[in-house]
């Protein structure tokens, strides 16, 4: 059972990726078993989510009945869980008692952790020349501060025509070249990786 | 009663949204209780509507609502559709439940391997028809006559781009090949003269492409700052 | 403190020492230590010259051996003096004759073995004994000889090398004898040997002599010349040993010399430690004759079955409690050290809020005062933005739209804007707005951006009519390969739970090819690039155009699909610049100073960057310049 069970997973993978993947190239043939298929792994994503959740749930749960402060935050997490899924499972995902869970508590802790984000770029970026740093670390910098300049107008200078012109001419060219060749490197590596996985080199998935 | 809760509910609600806000900042001065219990009331939150949401959305309304009508009206138009679409897969995510005992998590694994399969297919072919042959194509055709200016001063700005984002495409992909071909024992491989030349050059594209997205995430970040902001001051005009 | 004697040269040595200062050889042999009755006996075999005597006497070094006496090798030393008498023997004066027939003696090698029953080690080591004394030692021995003769007065006539060389040439007619010194060399050293010489084989001094003077007949009738100085060198003879009777065989006489490399009885092996004395006596086999052994007879061994152990561990409770101990040890390593507790007012901290003031004050002051004194963005500066506009001005009046909220709520500062002036297009159009999401927050996200917006719109309370929510589409790319293919399949129900593909318009709604247009607002460049990768191939020319509305983060890795030739994204907006462009290409125009906080909060960055760098410079410089100065 040791062996068959690995060799099982790896044929199972192996058989529904290849018939969604032919099923690009014929479609006539196989569309409607790519279609199965396609509805079979969008439900078991959804059981996948709820698996999640759950395990989140435990996960805490035992952290509740250790001792520290940590076991604090667990208890705060449980009960903002079981008061969000009570509230929504009642009121509905977008009735009114939902959306004001979600305006007045989701919504504002997001948007401050991404605002306290922008202090440690900042930071991050005043500090990037305390180290010796290399010819690319400086067009890195100088790049920003271009995007930067060109992105709005200075206060009190107004907006500049020749570093908008520049900013554009930099979002469209140079670095329109760097990102086209990382995403073609990442396609690349899907396509590998992907190969890989259908002709069950890579198991992800375990076993 | 209600009513009252209703108009309450605002006032409320942007307390509460102040508060978190001021607690989530406090981690400016550093990391306390305050920003850690936001983070776990937001994970709380979050988590929890996104389990309603898939208990409506898919659980009840594609596996369970389905199955009620066909009894309740006898209507067995969607039967097949039902028993083929829908049923094989929730007997396989019942299955993948498994996963969750450490003892039992083995049995679950040919669930996740059909996933993996299903996924690694499509996210192949997504790759291959809408990024590499569209994006090899564009990189071409920059230098596509037909695309050309007319005018003369645009001509040599255009071909000039052009060449720009060919080479740097080109390039930026010979960076990441760190291949290089074997050399006399004891002597360390080394990539040719040329191929480290030009990965230099890949190397300031990358650069200059990595400047632009930090730009852009600190833009929107500061975005947010200037929103939590005028939210705070909204709030507290509101109040005072 | 006494001195070793070396038993090599019999030379004395210092007590601290292991080895010979002059020969190197082993002092203390393990289990001999020379006593000091074995030293006595070294010093009367090697008696010193009265030159030496003298010299030690006075000096407690020894000195070096002469260059003369160094060039004869020790062990010819030793093998002369172990015959010689303790008591002083004063060199009788042989003559010429006699002292000729010595000499041929020791020149000449015997040709045949006098004793068979001797060892061919003994013949060997005699044979070199005799070809070095006489072939290479010659002229030594001629000098020592000649050295004596000196002392004792008298005259040399020809040098003894020439007289050697003389005695070489000739052959000897007969068998030379040996001296009586190399008898009884010979005698000494076979005695250790089987089948060693028998004491009734050891010839007699006189015999000897006699025989040395019957070869000598041979030539003595010979007119040789004898040098003068060798007829008056004199040999010290071994006095005759008194004659006994010849006891049976007893043990060998072993010299003092030999002795004392005895091992001492400390070395010797020591005795078993089984005593076996009351073992049997082993009665067969090559081993017979021994106790103690152990017996060669089948059945000594007596083949049985292996006897089964059990796997079961024997724990003691001292192991038991160093395994528990052990463990818990483990256990404590995997579990997470509570994080120390660190000081909130650090340098960093305090640079890190110094940099947040800095950059809040001016924003503060730019929201409380709403300033408006910033110049919009013109919609001509961002690329795709005008697309963006027209390509939803263009959509027909009621057409079904496909619009996916797939950002997160924290990017809500930054596109609100532009999601809401886009709702506003499309309800100003009366399109019908189908919702779906493939992030769980989206769903919401979607219902309170069309519900603001649609108040805002019809100035009422009441909301958007057209629309539908088809709520969260799980899986991914899967998913969006199953929307794009078959949408109906995918989502059969609204939110609400209403099959609203029964009804118009998504009657008229197969794929996705039949929406109008596909509006994606994502702030992750890898949903955007999977709506393009998974969506776009299915979508024709003539079909709906592909729009994006992102963030000023995901941009850069969006353009490059806006770009290409042919176009994969028809038209974006990016950011919050690209939504005030947006905006403004709509003609609404906000009024609440976020556009003017936005221009305060780039410089003052621009500024904290620029600056916050030359001073990380200066540091640096400094640093480095300390660095070389030490």
């Amino acid at each position: 059972m040791k062996r068959i069970l690995p060799i099982t997973n790896a044929v199972i993978a192996v058989v529904s990726g290849l018939i969604v993947l032919f099923g690009y190239f014929f479609p006539g043939l196989l569309s409607g078993i790519q279609s199965v298929l396609i509805s079979w792994a969008i439900i078991i994503a959804a059981f996948a989510l709820l698996v999640g959740v759950f395990n989140l749930v435990m996960v805490h749960w035992k952290k509740t009945g250790t001792e520290g402060s940590n076991s604090i935050y667990s208890i705060v997490l449980l009960i903002s869980l079981f008061i969000t899924i009570i509230v929504a499972g009642l009121s509905g995902p977008t009735g009114s008692w939902t959306l004001w869970i979600f305006n007045n508590f989701q919504v504002p802790i997001e948007v401050s952790l991404l605002a306290v984000l922008a202090i440690v770029l900042l930071y991050a970026g005043a500090r990037l020349l305390s180290r010796k740093p290399k010819w690319y670390t400086i067009l890195f910098l100088i790049t920003v501060l271009l995007v930067l300049v060109g992105s709005a107008p200075l206060f009190l200078a107004g907006e500049s025509a020749p570093l908008s012109a520049l900013r554009i001419w930099l979002s469209q060219v140079p670095a329109i070249a760097g990102a086209r060749g990382l995403l073609l490197g990442v396609a690349l590596g899907t396509v590998a990786t992907g190969i890989r996985i259908l002709i069950g080199i890579d198991r992800p998935y375990g076993g | 009663m209600l009513a009252q809760i209703n108009q309450l509910a605002d006032p409320i609600g942007a307390i509460i949204g102040f508060l978190l806000t001021l607690m989530v900042l406090s981690y400016i001065i550093g990391d306390n209780v305050l920003f850690r219990l936001a983070v776990s009331i937001f994970i709380g939150v979050a988590s929890g509507y996104a389990a309603v949401l898939i208990l409506y959305n898919v659980i009840w309304y594609q596996v369970l609502v389905p199955i009620f009508q066909i009894f309740t009206t006898g209507k067995l138009e969607g039967l097949p559709t039902y028993a083929i679409h829908v049923f094989p897969a929730v007997i396989l995510g019942f299955w993948m439940i498994t996963k969750l005992t450490p003892r039992l998590s083995r049995w679950g694994t040919p669930v996740l391997a059909f996933l993996t399969g299903v996924g690694a297919a499509t996210v192949l072919a997504g790759a291959v028809r809408g990024t590499i042959f569209p994006q090899v194509g564009a990189s071409v055709n920059m230098l596509n006559i037909q695309t050309a200016p007319t005018e003369l001063g645009n001509i040599v700005g255009w071909f000039i781009n052009g060449l720009i984002v060919l080479i740097g495409t080109a390039t930026t992909l010979i960076y990441f090949q760190f291949g290089a071909r074997r050399q006399e024992e004891g002597v360390p491989a080394r990539r040719s003269v040329v191929l480290d030349y030009l990965s230099t050059a890949g190397q300031g594209f990358i650069a200059v492409t990595l400047g632009v997205l930090f730009a852009g995430v600190y833009l929107a970040t500061l975005s947010a700052l200037i929103d939590r902001v005028q939210f705070l001051w909204d709030t507290i005009s509101r109040f005072f | 403190m006494t001195d070793i004697i070396c038993p090599l040269c019999g030379k004395p040595n210092p007590e601290e020492l292991d080895e010979c200062q002059y020969c190197q050889a082993p002092l203390k042999v393990a289990g001999f230590i020379a006593s000091p009755e074995d030293q006595e006996d070294f010093s009367q075999i090697f008696p010193p010259s009265p030159d030496q005597a003298g010299e030690e006497d006075q000096d407690t070094q020894p000195e070096p051996p002469p260059p003369s006496e160094q060039s004869i090798p020790d062990w010819l030393k030793q093998t002369e003096a172990s015959f010689l008498k303790p008591s002083e023997l004063e060199p009788e004066e042989l003559s010429s004759e006699q002292l000729s027939e010595q000499i041929d003696a020791l020149i000449n090698l015997p040709s045949t073995p006098a004793e068979p029953q001797k060892s061919a080690i003994d013949d060997e080591w005699l044979t070199s004994l005799l070809s070095e004394a006489g072939a290479i030692e010659s002229i030594p021995e001629g000098e020592v000889l000649l050295e004596r003769a000196v002392e004792t007065g008298e005259e040399t006539s020809t040098p003894a090398g020439e007289e050697t060389t003389q005695e070489e040439e000739e052959p000897p007619a007969v068998p030379a004898e040996r001296p009586a010194w190399l008898t009884n060399l010979e005698a000494s050293s076979n005695i250790k040997l089987d089948g060693g010489m028998q004491p009734s084989e050891v010839p007699e001094p006189e015999e000897q002599e006699a025989s040395v003077e019957e070869t000598d007949v041979p030539g003595a009738s010979e007119h040789v010349e004898i040098p003068d100085w060798i007829s008056k060198v004199s040999f010290e003879e071994v006095p005759p040993e008194p004659k006994e009777p010849e006891p049976p065989i007893e043990p060998a006489e072993i010299p003092g010399w030999l002795e004392a490399l005895r091992p001492s009885e400390e070395a010797t092996p020591t005795a078993p430690v089984e005593d076996v004395s009351a073992a049997d006596v082993v009665t067969a086999g090559p081993l017979v004759g021994l106790r103690g052994v152990i017996s060669a007879h089948p059945s000594a061994i007596q083949a049985r079955k292996p006897p089964t152990y059990s796997i079961k561990l024997r724990v003691t409770e001292e192991q038991r409690a160093r395994v528990q101990m052990m463990e818990e040890l483990l256990a404590e390593e995997q579990k997470p050290k509570p994080p120390t507790s660190k000081r909130i007012i650090t340098s960093q901290n305090i640079f890190r809020l110094a940099i947040a003031l800095v950059l809040i004050l001016p924003i503060v002051w730019m929201i409380i005062a709403k300033s408006q004194q910033s110049p919009l963005p013109q919609p001509g500066n961002y690329p795709g933005v005008i697309d963006f506009f027209q390509q939803v001005q263009q959509l027909p009046a009621g057409a079904p739209v496909l619009v996916a909220f797939d950002y997160e709520p924290g990017f809500s500062g930054e596109m609100n804007s532009a999601v809401s002036t886009l709702l506003s297009q499309l309800m100003a159009k009366n399109t019908y707005l189908t919702l779906v999401t493939t992030a769980p927050s989206g769903v919401a996200l979607a219902e309170s951006l069309v519900k603001d917006a649609g108040t805002g719109l019809a100035g009422s309370l009441s909301s958007y009519p057209y629309y539908t929510d088809l709520g969260y589409l799980p899986g991914g790319t899967m998913g969006l390969l199953g929307l794009a293919s078959s949408p109906k399949t995918v989502l059969p129900y609204s939110l609400e739970g209403i099959d609203v593909w029964a009804s118009a318009p998504l009657n008229t709604v197969s794929s996705v090819t039949d929406f109008g247009a596909v509006i994606v607002i994502t702030d992750d460049p890898d949903t955007a690039r999977a709506w393009i990768e998974q969506v776009g191939p299915v979508l024709r020319a003539e079909d709906g155009p592909i729009l994006m509305v992102t963030s000023s983060q995901a941009e850069p890795l969006i353009r490059p699909y806006y770009e290409a030739s042919p176009s994969q994204v028809q038209g974006m907006v990016a950011g919050l610049a690209g939504g005030q462009a947006y905006s403004r290409a709509v003609g609404r125009q906000p009024q609440n100073g976020v556009w003017d906080a936005f221009s305060m909060g780039v410089t003052v960055s621009i500024l904290i960057i620029l600056i916050g760098g030359i001073i990380s410079m200066v540091f640096m410089l400094q640093a480095s310049a300390r660095k070389r100065e030490d």
